[in-house]
């Protein structure tokens, strides 16, 4: 067992955006939430992060997850109390106790978000989650892949608006119901047993995490060799030469032509829904999802969402592996970039440098 | 250089049209490979089944399936990749990380308009493998077209560039441009033949052909075409097409004559405006000539021909018409036109005549004339448009001074012009009446015409003789006993001029 502390917090923020492959609430987003996780925790103490091992298989853990785009809560704020009034909600359409809170989507702000649910109601968190890291739809995770329920889900906004949702189509349901809350709401979905969530889904992802945010923290250590530290490498150093974004299907999409500092005349591409999804260089695709892409400004080292990403940045393009369980072949479908509307293969991880 | 290959290149392909109105993004070091086949792809997949020699057509154009596009078409030696836009809203060209990389791997990046992808597969893939269809259709495009306007040369101008994407000019013998821009470069000689040539140019082809040919075999209009492009087959297209619109072009050549003959006056008027526009012969007029079946271009040699006294009957359109056939008869074949005070008349030959041919034709040219109350003169022969004015303006000067003479060619006229205002000078003959007193009487005036035969005949006595039909010793001494008499020497070549001018104007003013 982990007690994870205050003065830890911060570190998680910058790994659950590493994490984030530029999607899922970028730096400024988690600020926000990782205050509000140190308040919760400095009220209630510190939180217990569960090993696997640790955790009792009986026990059923509920997953909190924001839906939408975390930019809107700048000028929607959240209350805080969200998560719990939507747990409530939940539980009386569901009786299933939650004796445990884990994770949903660990990458951006939804990485957070458990921990201040946890932390109110003093809960411990089991380190598991279904991603791994950001995706865009609430589906693309390892537990609806084994075929756990997401539903009943209750979702709610600090309006005091709530809807608990049973469908089997939950995506395009939830996504409605969001676009009326405006623009983001609060779910959470039917606690998992945790013996079934601790099998399908994506263990040590916290503490990978934290991880990342240690060895991303160090400033003074070159890109390279904390690209290398995480277990990827660093794709290119690139100036941002063109950015052109469209709103064609369910999510913002777009492209990004970098010139590379290094050599002249050569580009690297990036492809961009909500998060980075695919790196190619010449046609020839050099990173792709389910494995994750960053990018870094160059001067000041914290990472960029796809949002944020503008003409004239120098960024660091860093790449790091996929969560092992979504590389099989059986899983790919739901992440790889044909799940994204590219006419592309999944290209094994790779160092191409 | 033409090529001899069947097969297109890139190049042919946006040079000939098939793909509208296409542009070459990238990848120039590619455009001359040739195509064997065309493939549209819609997905990775069908772009990865390209073999070499393939063109391909993406229906996609997100940047980063372009490149990967480009990159399976590199490793498969596809010749090219195109990328079809719709023709409706505005879409940003490709990506410079696209373009650039293109260029590096040097396969041609083409993008053309268009809503159907399929379209443009299908009208690609035609000419690449079945040009003689996409000939054939072309063919049917103009014939159409041709049928369902009333051709004349701007219509049919806009039709052959329609259809063909070339720049198309009717052009003149001489060069004029009467419809259309002539190209630039178009070698001169290309006019000169009698059949349709292909040439080379700097960039492309000119195709010339034929609209109308007279009966000597000369061509007087010309349709030219303009093509980009260096494939053989092309350039034969090209010659089919324009042939075909080069009847419909003598068709209107054909029936603007017959109107115009049926205003036979206009013919006159279209003369004068013609003299009267000098060096500076503006088109139209051009085009208004070669309807009349003129031939502007070559050496002319003009005639006028007027009344020698005034007879109110003698300029009829009957007159005319026997002038014509008497003209046509002795070989004279050229243009006559009737005007207010005579008739005008040109040859022309393709180059300079010989100085031998103005004394046939002053021979001929009077016995045209015969007993007729008509005297003719002659201008010296003159090229191009600009010449028929001048030449027929100095005929018409040579023919206000012929005096006695029937036909008078203007090369003459300055001598007899002298000798004229000598007869005319009433104190010059005077003068001479004066110096030639003592041989008045003499002999029976045999003294006088002997040293008037003796002169003209170039101080020669044998040659006076011969024609006096008397001794040469007689002449001799006829001319001895005329200087005694006058007190001149005929030695003295100032009272040789002298003495031989008096007997000019004696004699002029005897007549």
């Amino acid at each position: 067992m982990h007690l994870l502390q205050p003065d830890e917090v911060d570190r998680l923020a910058l790994g659950v955006v590493m994490l984030g492959s530029g999607g899922g609430g970028g730096e400024h987003e988690t600020h926000a939430f990782a205050a509000m996780l140190r308040h919760e925790m400095r009220q209630s103490g510190p939180v217990a992060v569960l090993s696997p091992e640790e955790a009792d298989p009986d026990g059923h853990g509920a997953r909190v997850g924001l839906i939408g785009a975390p930019t809107v809560m700048i000028e929607k704020l959240p209350s805080g109390l969200e998560a719990e009034e939507a747990l409530k909600a939940l539980q009386a359409h569901d009786s299933t106790p939650a004796t445990a809170v884990i994770g949903w989507e660990v990458g951006g702000c939804n990485g957070l978000l458990p921990l201040i649910l946890a932390a109110r109601l003093g809960l411990p968190y089991v380190d598991v989650d279904g991603m791994g890291r950001a995706f865009p739809r609430i589906d693309q995770t390892t537990y609806d892949a084994a075929g756990l329920p997401t539903t009943p889900l209750a979702i709610t906004e600090p309006g005091g608006n709530r809807a608990v949702l049973d469908a089997t189509g939950i995506e395009k349901l939830a996504r409605t119901v969001m676009v009326d809350f405006g623009g983001w709401a609060m779910m959470v979905a039917k606690p998992l047993k945790l013996a079934d969530a601790l099998k399908a889904g994506i263990t040590g992802s916290l503490s990978r995490a934290l991880e990342l945010g240690e060895i991303w923290s160090h400033q003074t250590v070159s890109v390279d060799e904390r690209a290398k530290a995480s277990g990827g490498f660093l794709v290119t150093r690139g100036k941002v030469v063109e950015v052109w974004r469209e709103s064609v299907g369910d999510f913002p999409r777009g492209t990004v032509a970098l010139r590379r500092l290094d050599t002249d005349d050569a580009y690297v591409r990036l492809e961009m829904q909500g998060e980075y999804l695919v790196a190619l260089a010449d046609g020839e695709p050099l990173v792709t999802t389910p494995d994750l892409l960053c990018c870094l400004d160059a001067e000041s080292g914290r990472p960029l969402t796809t949002e944020r990403l503008t003409f004239g940045a120098v960024v660091d393009v860093v790449a790091l592996p996929s969560p092992a369980q979504w590389v099989r072949p059986e899983m790919l479908g739901r992440v790889d970039p044909r799940a994204f509307g590219y006419d592309l293969d999944y290209v094994p991880f790779r160092d191409v440098r | 250089m033409i090529d001899d290959a069947d097969s297109l290149t890139v190049r042919d392909l946006l040079e000939i049209g098939v793909l509208g109105d296409a542009s070459l993004l990238a990848g120039e070091r590619g455009v001359d490979t040739e195509v064997a086949d065309v493939r549209l792809a819609a997905d990775m997949s069908a772009v990865e089944a390209c073999s070499a020699g393939d063109l391909v057509i993406l229906t996609g154009n997100q940047p980063y399936l372009v490149e990967v596009a480009l990159r399976r078409a590199y490793s498969a030696d596809v010749r090219a990749v195109v990328l079809v836009r719709p023709s409706t809203g505005s879409h940003p060209l490709p990506s410079t990380a696209t373009i650039s990389f293109a260029n590096r791997l040097g396969v041609p990046l083409v993008q053309t308009r268009g809503d159907d992808p399929l379209l443009v597969a299908d009208a690609l893939r035609t000419a690449v493998r079945r040009p003689e269809v996409a000939a054939a259709r072309l063919l049917n495009a103009v014939t159409a077209r041709l049928g369902r306007s009333r051709p004349d040369p701007r219509s049919v101008i806009t039709i052959l560039s329609g259809e063909l994407h070339v720049t198309c000019a009717v052009i003149s013998a001489d060069g004029t441009a009467i419809e259309g821009v002539s190209p630039p470069g178009l070698p001169p000689d290309l006019l000169i033949g009698s059949v349709a040539t292909t040439v080379e140019m700097t960039e492309g082809f000119a195709v010339a052909v034929p609209v109308e040919t007279d009966r000597t075999g000369h061509v007087h209009l010309w349709l030219v075409s303009h093509a980009r492009g260096r494939n053989k087959r092309w350039a034969e297209t090209v010659m089919q097409i324009s042939q075909v619109a080069s009847w419909a072009l003598g068709n209107w050549v054909a029936a603007e004559r017959l109107e115009t003959e049926r205003r036979a006056r206009s013919r006159a008027s279209l003369l004068s405006e013609l003299l009267a526009s000098g060096d500076d012969v503006p088109p139209q007029l051009v085009q208004q000539a070669v309807l009349a079946g003129w031939r502007l271009d070559g050496w002319h040699t003009g005639v006028y021909a007027m009344p020698s006294q005034p007879a109110p009957n003698i300029l009829d359109t009957a007159t005319t018409e026997r002038l014509r056939v008497e003209l046509s008869r002795r070989g004279l074949h050229g243009q006559l036109v009737e005007g207010a005070e005579g008739w005008s008349f040109w040859l022309t030959n393709d180059s300079e005549p010989p100085q031998s041919q103005h004394r046939e034709l002053t021979r001929k040219l009077a016995q045209v004339l015969g007993d007729r109350p008509v005297v003719a003169g002659i201008g010296r022969p003159h090229p191009g448009v600009a010449g028929v004015g001048r030449t027929l303006g100095e005929a018409r000067e040579a023919a206000a001074m012929t005096g006695s003479a029937k036909v008078v060619h203007i090369d003459e006229l300055g001598v007899r012009r002298l000798l004229s205002m000598a007869a005319e000078t009433p104190a010059l003959v005077e003068q001479a009446m004066r110096l030639l007193e003592p041989l008045v009487g003499v002999e029976d005036g045999q003294l006088l015409r002997t040293l008037a035969v003796y002169l003209d005949e170039e101080s020669v006595t044998s040659s006076a003789a011969v024609r006096l039909k008397v001794h040469r010793n007689t002449v001799a001494q006829r001319i001895n006993r005329v200087e005694q008499l006058l007190g001149v020497s005929l030695l003295n070549p100032d009272e040789r001029l002298a003495v031989h001018l008096a007997c000019r104007a004696v004699r002029a003013s005897d007549e």
